[in-house]
């Protein structure tokens, strides 16, 4: 077996030969490293087990609405009837309400916005969330009980309060409510994002807290977002019937409330329970998974080229192999020799693979917070640590095997009886041409598919919205407790605003809204459209509030019709607008112009203009219906300002505070902003894309250059001698390059046999990804340009010097 | 007497390396006659094989001009280089320097697949069974060089040397790698070919090879030493 004296003898030899031990190291280590980072983080996605208390039985319950059976309202969910379930102990051990919103802080400087969420008392405790300081909600403070307190997240503490650490006698104001600080989560409490990717909770206060009105929160045939039930399932039950179950109640009770009220619509509710593994990774795996591959392919393609130096190596070292057999050494003492010696470089490779990985993975945390889910919780686990030396075990049986196959030890016996003449062990041509081969077939595959997710990418980022970006600003407004005022004296608060806002130095333009066709964290309203009073066949429509301004703002060219005027916004007229897809989806012809159609209420809304089409990157625009009116609950504004000079949140709540104290800006952005939040998968797609084309391609290269180079030095001789004999350098050129093509070509067409279907596949499939004939020629190009560079950097110490220097290579 | 097809004047080659400078070759000046068949001789180290690289065009000289058949070559590109050698040289090297992936006709044909104008396929099969004639070697035209003995390699290099019809044929130690009578049948090979009208230029150690030559030339430190009267081809000794 193998003992300490190999492995001495081994580190020896190998520190005799450091670069290319040093070469191996880091191709695989970091190729290596790059896979055991996303096998880490896929296997904390996929397998590791949420860091929840029985977390295999915690559940979302959202609601649907169906309309003829059709799914109309997803995740939207009847106020009363979550209540109900709530209430309901015969499925779950306990249940927690939970709603998922925003507000402004009162009482702290600058009047930040912060995460909010409105839970039942036993939301924490599903959660298991362990606390830095303080308690949890008690049972004294569940429903229907309004004690105001508040607990808030490590990062509010540390950020709003620099962790004083008498924060639990301090309060927090939202509207009128002064909420005593009870308690703060500890640092290491991984809140479940089981509302969207990357949102945390800042302050979490009692669920009757919670902004719906009072109306609302017994209105059976009301459908809301952000507001859900968690619970946990007690043990042997079944999602599917539970959810079953619990469908069937709230419809009951649903159609008791639509009773009397005639529609030719038939309506249904479900509500369904989601794992909250299924809420919190959503589809994000599908990209994850696909890296992990591409790195895959890059360790593959790095495993030939350190095929390649290992087999050079054990070229050159045929002599001393040979003295050692002619000492008496058997078979086995070379294997063993060559197994320790590579086993020391996976060693090493394994080790730097780690190093690496634990770098990358806070690179990862740092890069990809927004996009991944769990990256909180990500650290590296055992079973990566097993991963990666399994790996390197791998490699090194496959490296030592290949070797051992090559060395023909009968020759070695021969070789120091002939004098050492005789071609030895050389890498055969055979092998020499696979590794090409593979190499190019492997790098073909990853760069093409990069690519095209690259060019995929990259078009949607660069892809022009319908109507520019710049030097508008948008807004939404938090009321505070004007919630319960007239709407009249809203809409004159908000005019006043508007008129305040207009007299302000760097503002062009101001408009009254209710979204804007780039929304940040507003869900669009939906509402319909009819051609008749009884609203039969109704259209679906993502509907915005607006005045006269909106359009002009965010410069939203009409392709037909007019703009409603600031004359009509003060009447009663009933106008509307549409955008092209409206227009196609109410009359096929698309000529809707001066059509009455029926929206809310029992009196018709004329089309006076089309709109032309937004075009949000990835989306096909929906249809868009533009009503004039103002929003005074949930109002937003949307400015636009002098180029460059864009206003804060403090100058504008300075301008609010001139109105009326209540008014805060809850959330600002410019449509830039909103357009990079929406782009941000893409710009990571082209992040990732182009690192792993470039790090395949200086693979590809230097493992393609070590190939042909070798070769191209065994044939130094031939070559000299087709010199001599009146060769001219650009024809050795040539005839080399004829030569290292060929093997690159078969590659090329090994991954093109593999590609083509998938190709064809993938554009049928539901994923219809837009191919590009750029993206599918570049690579190949790519690579022969390379090998053409690689084959003229290898020959040129050949063909640049007088032909004797070659032939005299023989010596 | 005929005019020279080469001719040569303070020729030197310097080998520089990072240590020291080897002075190979220190003002050699030399004419070859159409026809003629010259030896050189000399010690080991002198610049023998050097010489002949410059003749042939292997490799540029340090300073000095060489004129082959009127035109200046001491200076040209490494690809204007290679079509004279390719026209106008033939050359014979001790280790034979046939290619292994090749065929004999192949390796015979080769100098032709180089030509600038390339040559029709039939012309050029005409060139190569006259050269295998020529050397005896027809029979084994298919066979790689390495199923053939060294004299019968040697052979093959000859053919090949003489496919492209070249005004000089440039020898290294035909017979360095050959036993005697395969070297004589090699030497004996030679003689024909000049009397036959191909220049020679041959470099050996075998004195008894050198006397063949209707000049000889020796080599010492770099420098030919003594120069001998030029015999006229036809008075050259058998
Ligand atoms: N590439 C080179 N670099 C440095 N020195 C060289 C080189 N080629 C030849 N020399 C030197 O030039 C001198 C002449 O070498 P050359 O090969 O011409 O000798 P030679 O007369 O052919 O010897 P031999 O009879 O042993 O073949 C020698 O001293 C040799 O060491
Ligand atoms: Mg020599």
């Amino acid at each position: 077996m193998i003992t300490t004296k190999d492995l001495s003898i081994a580190l020896q030899s190998l520190n005799r030969a450091r670069s290319y031990a040093t070469t191996i190291i880091l191709t695989l280590g970091i190729t290596l490293g790059a896979l055991v980072t996303l096998f880490n983080l896929n296997y904390q996605l996929l397998a590791a087990p949420l860091p929840y208390p029985d977390e295999d039985r915690l559940y979302v319950v959202n609601g649907n609405l169906y309309q003829n059976k059709q799914l109309r309202l997803e995740n939207n969910s009847q106020y009363p009837a979550l209540v109900e379930i709530y209430k309901n102990d015969s499925f779950f051990e306990s249940s927690a309400l939970v709603y998922f919103w925003e507000d402004v802080v009162r009482n702290l400087s600058g009047s930040p916005r912060v995460n909010v969420s409105y839970v039942s008392p036993e939301y924490l405790q599903l959660a298991g969330a362990p606390l830095a300081l303080g308690r949890q909600f008690n049972t004294d403070e569940g429903l229907d009980s309004r004690v105001p307190v508040a607990v808030i997240s490590y990062q509010t503490w540390e950020q709003m309060f620099r962790r004083n650490p008498n924060v639990l006698e301090q309060s927090l104001q939202f509207g009128e409510v002064d909420f005593r600080i009870v308690g703060v989560t500890a640092k290491d409490f991984i809140e479940p994002q089981i509302y969207k990717q990357g949102r945390q909770t800042a302050v979490w206060l009692p669920w009757d807290f919670n902004d719906t009105q009072i109306e609302r929160r017994n209105n059976w045939r009301g459908f809301l977002p952000f507001r859900m039930l968690t619970g946990k399932l007690k043990p042997g039950i079944d999602p599917a019937s539970a959810g079953h179950e619990l469908s069937t109640l709230m419809d009951a009770q649903y159609q008791a409330a639509l009773a009397g009220r005639s529609s030719s619509v038939e309506r249904s509710v479900e509500y369904r329970l989601t794992p909250f593994a299924n809420k919190i990774l959503a589809d994000s795996t599908t990209r994850t998974l696909m890296v992990m591959g591409g790195t895959l392919v890059l360790l593959l393609i790095a495993c030939a080229n350190v095929t390649n130096l290992i087999l050079s190596r054990a070229a050159k070292q045929q002599r001393t192999m040979a003295i050692q057999v002619a000492l008496g050494a058997h078979k086995k003492h070379i294997f063993f020799a060559l197994l320790c010696e590579i086993g020391l470089l996976m060693l090493g490779a394994a080790l730097l693979s780690l190093l690496l990985a634990l770098g990358s993975t806070e690179v990862v945390k740092m890069m990809a917070a927004e996009q991944i889910p769990r990256i909180q919780e990500l650290t590296l686990n055992w079973q990566t640590l097993v991963f990666a030396l399994l790996c390197a075990l791998l490699l090194a049986l496959f490296f030592s095997a290949i070797v051992s196959r090559q060395i023909n030890y009968r020759a070695l016996n021969q070789m120091l009886q002939s004098s050492g003449k005789g071609s030895g062990v050389q890498i055969s041509p055979l092998i020499r041409k696979v590794l090409i081969s593979s190499q190019v077939a492997m790098t073909s595959l990853l760069i093409v598919a990069s690519l095209q997710i690259f060019l995929q990418a990259n078009r949607l980022i660069n892809q022009p919205f319908g109507f520019p970006l710049d030097s508008v600003q948008v807004m939404t407004l938090n009321i505070g407790n004007l919630r319960g005022a007239p709407t009249a004296e809203r809409e004159g608060y908000l005019k006043a605003i508007r008129q305040r806002l207009l007299e302000h130095p760097k503002v062009q333009n101001a408009s009254l809204s209710l979204n804007t066709p780039i929304s940040i964290s507003r869900p669009l309203w939906t509402t319909s459209l009819s051609h008749d009073a009884s609203r039969q066949s109704p259209v679906m429509a993502k509907t915005t509030v607006v005045d006269e301004n909106y359009l002009s703002i965010l410069r939203m060219p009409l392709v037909a019709g007019r703009h409603i005027n600031a004359a009509e916004f003060s009447d009663n007229n009933r106008m509307i607008l549409v955008n092209e897809t409206l227009a196609q989806q109410l009359e096929p012809s698309g000529e809707v112009l001066g059509k009455r159609f029926y929206w809310r209420g029992d009196r018709p809304y004329q089309v006076v203009g089309v709109v032309r089409n937004a075009s949000l990157p990835g989306k096909k625009e929906p249809a868009r219906l533009f009503v004039r009116g103002i929003n005074v609950s949930y109002p937003l504004l949307v400015l636009k300002h002098k180029p460059h000079q864009p206003l804060s949140t403090t100058e504008i709540n300075q301008e609010f505070a001139q109105v009326n104290r209540q008014y805060k800006v809850s959330e600002l952005f410019s449509l830039e902003q909103a357009r990079d939040l929406l782009l941000s998968n893409d710009r990571v797609s082209v992040w990732v894309t182009t690192a792993l084309t470039i790090i395949a391609l200086s693979l590809a290269a230097i493992g393609i250059f070590g190939v042909i180079s070798y070769s191209v030095q065994l044939r130094r001789t031939e070559l000299g001698v087709r010199l001599a004999i009146g060769a001219r350098p650009a024809t050795i050129f040539y005839h080399t390059l004829i030569d290292s093509l060929i093997p690159v070509v078969i590659g090329i067409a090994l991954a093109t046999l593999v590609v083509v279907p998938l190709a064809l596949w993938l554009e049928q499939s539901e994923f219809s990804i837009e191919t590009s004939l750029l993206g599918w020629l570049l690579p190949p190009l790519l690579i022969i340009g390379l090998t053409a560079s690689v084959t003229l950097l290898s020959v040129w110490k050949i063909i640049n010097k007088p032909a004797v220097y070659a032939l005299r290579g023989t010596g | 007497m005929s005019k020279p097809i080469l001719h040569m004047a303070g020729i030197t080659k310097v080998f520089s390396t990072e240590e020291m400078e080897t002075h190979a070759l220190r003002g050699v000046d030399l004419s070859i006659y159409s026809g003629e068949f010259v030896s050189i001789c000399g010690p080991s180290g002198c610049g023998k094989s050097t010489l002949l690289s410059i003749l042939g065009l292997l490799d540029l000289p340090t300073s000095g001009s060489y004129q082959i058949e009127g035109t200046e070559v001491a200076q040209l590109t490494l690809s204007e280089a290679a079509t004279i050698r390719n026209e106008k040289v033939g050359f014979i090297f001790q280790s034979f320097n046939l290619i292994d992936e090749l065929s004999v006709y192949d390796n015979i044909a080769l100098p032709l697949r180089y030509r600038r104008n390339s040559i029709p396929k039939s012309e050029a099969d005409k060139k190569v069974k006259h050269c295998l004639e020529k050397v005896g070697m027809s029979h084994r035209a298919s066979h790689k060089p390495n199923q053939l003995s060294g004299g019968q390699q040697q052979r093959i290099a000859i053919a090949r040397a003489l496919v492209g019809n070249p005004s000089l044929l440039l020898v290294d130690e035909p017979t360095g790698n050959l036993d005697s009578h395969n070297g004589d049948a090699v030497m004996e090979m030679l003689r024909q070919l000049n009397s036959e009208g191909t220049t020679l230029c041959m470099v050996t150690h075998d004195p008894r090879y050198a006397d063949m030559a209707g000049r000889q030339l020796h080599l010492l430190d770099g420098q030919i030493s003594a120069p001998q009267p030029i015999k006229e081809p036809h008075e050259m000794a058998l």
